[in-house]
């Protein structure tokens, strides 16, 4: 017994001393040599291999620099890096988006990019793709990767089939695009809806910025939250109108839909049986190779009856310094190649957006075709429009935002539990109290 | 206790070979030796973190930037917290409807294939499947596959003549239903631990009560189930246990949001959006961890005041 | 070793296990065997559809997959195989071996670990058992993600992370609260006259554990290992959390990464990685059935 017990007790001994040599986890802080610096990103797979040919080319010219790349997936990775951030742990470079981004801002968590401006250079990107990552004193926190933004796609195919005309995307109304939507419903008897159910908020938040007010913060920060009830539920009217119209899906479908996780291969727009659904633009080549055929990116309804345009473009990611970086300069090298190298461009090609460096742009460009320069063509379309600047929103009410405060109030809605303007009341309420916790 | 029934009952028949004291020395220092990788564990592993969690519960921490007291705030702002109740409420009903219909099926199968089928281990094996799923991106899939507007139990009331083109997952009436089937399903790994406990029952006690002209049902309720109690009440207290946080089937099938309007919105699920979400407030969450402690612990010390009615030890 | 003296019922010779005769005719007894073989095949057709579902979407072309519900794919895309194979850094192959490796380091830990704390909960008396015992308990009810940030903060000052260690480490120091509880209650089943009579033969304490319980256990560990083989493999949080080099990743994260909602799904590669994964797990699983089956000779106890 005594034999079995010294055992264990040398068995765990072991394996308590053996492991943590093999164990690595901090960059080498080596003088000479080379530099190792950490690169966390989200995507999938077919992203991975792009970025890992970039890594390659970006090694091969600074051989002095050592990547070492983790990724997972969009939801994984924000748990893994905000523990990371609570153990002090962050990567050197990581990609980053809203909402989670307002919080590594707000305690200091991001390197100034100005302060790197020997190795990154910022010059080439327009002033505006930089308003979401603005600090109070106008510290720049991170780059753009990438414009995209969400908008709505048609399915020609679909109008085509129900004999509907295909309203001019320059012009339509809200009505225009209540009666487009009816009438594929009706003469496809069912097969077909006209509007896919948005269960996101981005279409109420065009139409909230076509009365010339958004989710998000005023200017300078107040009020919180900048928009009224009543306007929200001006569009939730409209939007429950369109239900019992019958020109959308049924709320029990959208759930699931949404519960799903919005797929291309599952969404209704791809399976020709919707005629317009929200989508996320920079997935338009995906939704076109589900579909099998061409889809048509359109401009808002009602921007030229409305006071003001609501369409918008913001960046889709960004890539951001660590404030504790043990390299700053091998990481600002590194995300200086990532966002200004052409050839690095190319690779990527539009998977992260479109790009926003002109000079990268043009070189992508010349290389793209089909479904991703439709997608460029949309954003250079909406850009031409868009007149309103984005407004970032106050960092708890992002949170609040992102963790369902639209979708809960429009399911009980949907679901008949509450009026359109209970359940507006409701979502501007969360915002507001979130927005000040 | 359970653990005092069992000791007065060991107390009895001690031989009075070697005098009390040695025996106790020796016992204790037997004691030791066994539970000290316990007691490693506890020390090394679980009592810092606990302690650090019972600690955050009276903080506020977003995990990206410091921690700051707030006291009681977090165990004040339960009481106001509708998404709360909301989710007590789901968790309870899951809770009572998927533990005893999962128990039940699982005895009763162990029952049934313990008694000796053609085919017992691929039976056994395909009952098991369900369970081999956890939480997996595809079990949530599959799910809608089978509750979905376009989904298999759709398509099988078409056979029947009734049209039917609800989201039986999309639906707030009927998701948590789902979410409750979807537990039930994998109730093989209950079944394999009753087949186990079946296995210690003796052969001879059967024999012995048919000799007696018992029917199957009087075998059942006077060999087996007073014998497998220990494990009928292991797996009713696991089954609770797990069942509040239990999270990775809810999350998967509503997309991680408890939808429709907070319909599958289960404790365990509400606690993890509190902690990894948007909002994520490790404070809070650690609070909600606390408060559910206090829950699961109420029912389980329930269960086991309960388990001298009906639990046998020691044949 | 002595047979058991069980007072209730007098010893009669041992027959064959579990089957008795009923006293019916014989056609009628053969009815109810296939009524019973039908509701079984039906009942187990029901729990494996939906498996069946994802291996064949497995060998289905992605937008192929949600458009219709057929179970055979003509003809089976065995590209996906290969593409989910080969899809990320590492083969899928590297990554089922890593899983392999914590895996079965998890199952020789909670073994020998939760036996013995269940041996120490069970047959000794010491002082302080009782707390102990509601401590474990509670360990069982806190839920992992309250304590996961502590422990991870922990393990990040140690300088663990990206190594096995906190997966491993804690399953030789009877961490898993389940099985300390699942083999409580099974120690609690055999009785107690066995430990005594085997005292009454001068056996130490260690003795009793190897010779006397263990082997009289051997459904009870053979359940422990099971269930640890396949919620150590299926175990995708701690092991995100812990593993973050691509090198150190298990199947379980893997998969979680063929879906990343924001740049698309590839849903053929997905379901036949997941069909690979399960395949471990099955196969450990008809393998352990025999030591679950054959725990205990057909007179119950040895």
């Amino acid at each position: 017994m005594n034999i079995r017990t010294t055992r264990i007790a040398a068995a765990l001994a072991a394996a308590m001393l053996a492991l943590p040599i093999a164990a690595c986890g901090a960059s080498d802080t080596g003088a000479e040599g080379p530099v190792t610096i950490r690169f966390n990103w989200w995507g999938s797979d077919t992203r991975a291999k792009l970025q890992q040919e970039v890594i390659d080319k970006f090694e091969a010219k600074y051989p002095d620099i050592k990547v070492e790349t983790e990724t997972s997936n969009y939801d994984d990775y924000i748990t893994k890096l905000s523990t990371a951030a609570a153990s002090g742990t962050l990567p050197d470079v990581m990609t980053m988006v809203d909402p989670f981004v307002y919080d590594y801002m707000d305690t200091g968590s991001l390197l100034d990019l100005s302060t790197a401006s020997e190795q990154l250079d910022l010059s080439a990107f327009p002033e505006d793709s930089f308003s979401d990552v603005l600090g109070e004193q106008g510290e720049k926190y991170a780059v753009s990767l990438g414009s995209a933004g969400h908008g709505l796609a048609i399915n020609p195919a679909v109008f085509e089939k129900y004999g509907v005309a295909i309203p001019d995307d320059e012009t339509w109304s809200w009505e225009d695009f209540e009666k487009a939507a009816k009438e594929i419903s009706e003469k496809s008897d069912g097969d077909a809806v006209g509007l896919n159910l948005e269960p996101t908020e981005q279409i109420a938040n065009c139409w909230v910025r076509q009365q010339g007010q958004w989710f998000g913060m005023g200017p300078g920060g107040e009020p919180a939250v900048n928009f009224d009830a009543a306007t929200l539920a001006g569009y939730l009217q409209f939007e429950k109108k369109l239900i019992d119209e019958g020109a959308t899906n049924s709320p029990d479908q959208m759930q699931e839909l949404s519960s799903a996780g919005a797929s291309p291969e599952q969404s209704l727009l791809a399976q020709d049986k919707a005629g317009i659904s929200l989508i996320s633009m920079n997935q338009l080549s995906q939704f076109e190779e589900a579909a099998g055929h061409e889809l048509q990116p359109v401009l808002w309804p009602g921007e030229t009856q409305a006071p003001a345009r609501g369409g918008w473009v913001k960046q889709s990611q960004y890539l951001a310094i660590s404030a504790n970086t043990a390299h700053p300069e091998a990481a600002a090298t590194f995300v200086d190649y990532l966002v200004n190298d052409e050839e690095a461009g190319t690779i990527m090609g539009l998977d992260r957006g479109v790009p926003v460096n002109p000079n990268v742009l043009k070189a992508v460009q010349a290389d793209t075709s089909g479904a991703d320069q439709r997608f460029a063509e949309w954003v250079e379309r909406s850009n031409a429009v868009n007149t309103q600047p984005f407004y970032r929103l106050n960092t708890g009410a992002a949170a609040a935002l992102s963790s369902g405060a639209y979708s809960r109030a429009h399911e009980a809605l949907i679901f008949g539990q509450s009026s359109p303007e209970q359940a507006a009341e409701a979502f501007k309420g969360e915002l507001e109290s979130a927005a000040t916790n | 206790m359970a653990i005092t029934i069992a000791d007065r009952r060991a107390r009895a028949p001690r031989e009075p070979r070697r005098p009390a004291t040695v025996q106790a020395r020796r016992e204790a220092r037997a004691a030791h030796l066994f539970m000290l990788p316990w007691f490693l564990g506890v020390i090394i592993i679980s009592l810092g973190p606990i302690v650090a969690s019972a600690v955050l519960s009276f903080m506020k921490y977003r995990l990206v930037g410091s921690a700051t007291w707030v006291g009681l705030d977090n165990y004040a702002r339960m009481f106001s917290d509708e998404r709360l109740a909301q989710s007590l409420k789901v968790t309870f009903v899951y809770v009572l409807f998927g533990v005893p219909l999962t128990l039940a099926l699982a005895l009763l199968l162990a029952v049934v294939l313990n008694r000796g089928v053609a085919g017992l281990s691929i039976y056994r094996s395909v009952y098991y499947l369900p369970s081999l799923f956890g939480g997996s991106v595809a079990v949530g899939v599959l799910w809608r596959q089978v509750f979905g507007a376009d989904g298999i139990v759709n398509t099988f009331l078409g056979w029947f003549g009734i049209e039917s083109t609800k989201s039986w997952v999309g639906s707030p009436d009927s998701a948590l239903w789902t979410l409750i089937i979807l537990h039930v399903w994998t109730f093989g790994s209950s079944m394999i631990i009753f087949l186990a406990g079946l296995r210690q029952i003796p052969a001879e006690l059967y024999e012995a009560a048919s000799l007696d002209g018992a029917s199957a049902w009087q075998q059942f309720t006077r060999v087996t189930f007073p014998i497998l109690t220990p494990i009928v009440f292991f797996n009713l207290v696991m089954g609770v246990i797990n069942s509040f946080q239990n999270f990775a089937q809810a999350f998967v099938v509503s997309g991680g949001s408890g939808g429709p309007t907070d319909s599958t919105l289960v404790y365990a699920l509400y606690l993890y959006q509190q902690a990894f979400g948007p909002t994520r407030d490790m404070g809070y969450a650690s609070a909600l961890g606390w408060l559910l402690v206090f829950i699961v612990g109420g029912l389980t010390a329930v269960n086991f005041a309960l388990s001298r009615r009906w639990v046998h030890y020691d044949n | 070793m002595t047979t058991s003296t069980n007072p209730v019922v007098a010893p009669r010779p041992s027959g064959v296990a579990g089957i008795r005769a009923s006293g019916t005719t014989a056609a009628r007894s053969r009815a109810m065997a296939v009524l019973k073989h039908v509701l079984l095949i039906l009942f187990g057709v029901g729990m494996v559809f939906p498996l069946l579902w994802m291996v064949s979407s497995s060998l289905k072309p992605d937008d192929q997959i949600f458009r219709n519900l057929n179970l055979i794919p003509i003809p089976p895309r065995w590209q996906n195989y290969v593409d989910g194979w080969t899809a990320q850094y590492y083969s899928f192959g590297h990554y089922m071996v890593n899983s392999l490796v914590i895996t079965l380091a998890t199952i020789v830990g909670n073994l020998v670990s939760c036996s013995m704390a269940a041996y120490g909960f069970t047959r000794l008396q010491w002082r302080g058992r009782q707390m102990a015992f509601g401590y474990m308990l509670m360990t069982l009810m806190l839920p992992i993600y309250v304590l996961i940030v502590p422990q991870y903060i922990m393990w990040a000052k140690l300088g663990f992370i990206n190594s096995f260690v906190p997966l491993i480490l804690p399953k030789f120091l009877a961490t898993d609260a389940f099985f300390v509880f699942l083999m409580v209650q099974f120690f609690r089943g055999l009785p107690r006259e066995l430990d005594e009579a085997a005292k009454v033969d001068g056996a130490s304490y260690a003795r009793i554990y190897f010779q006397v319980l263990m082997p009289n256990a051997l459904p009870a560990l053979a359940t422990t290992a099971i269930f640890t083989f396949i919620w150590t493999w299926n175990d995708f949080f701690n092991q995100l959390l812990y593993l973050t080099k691509p090198a150190n990743l298990t199947a379980a994260v893997a998969l979680r990464n063929f879906a990343d909602a924001t740049s698309g799904i590839s849903w053929g590669p997905l379901f036949a990685m997941s069909t690979l994964s399960l395949i471990p797990v099955f196969i450990v699983f008809l393998f352990g059935q025999r030591y679950l089956v054959e725990g205990v000779a057909t007179t119950g106890l040895k």
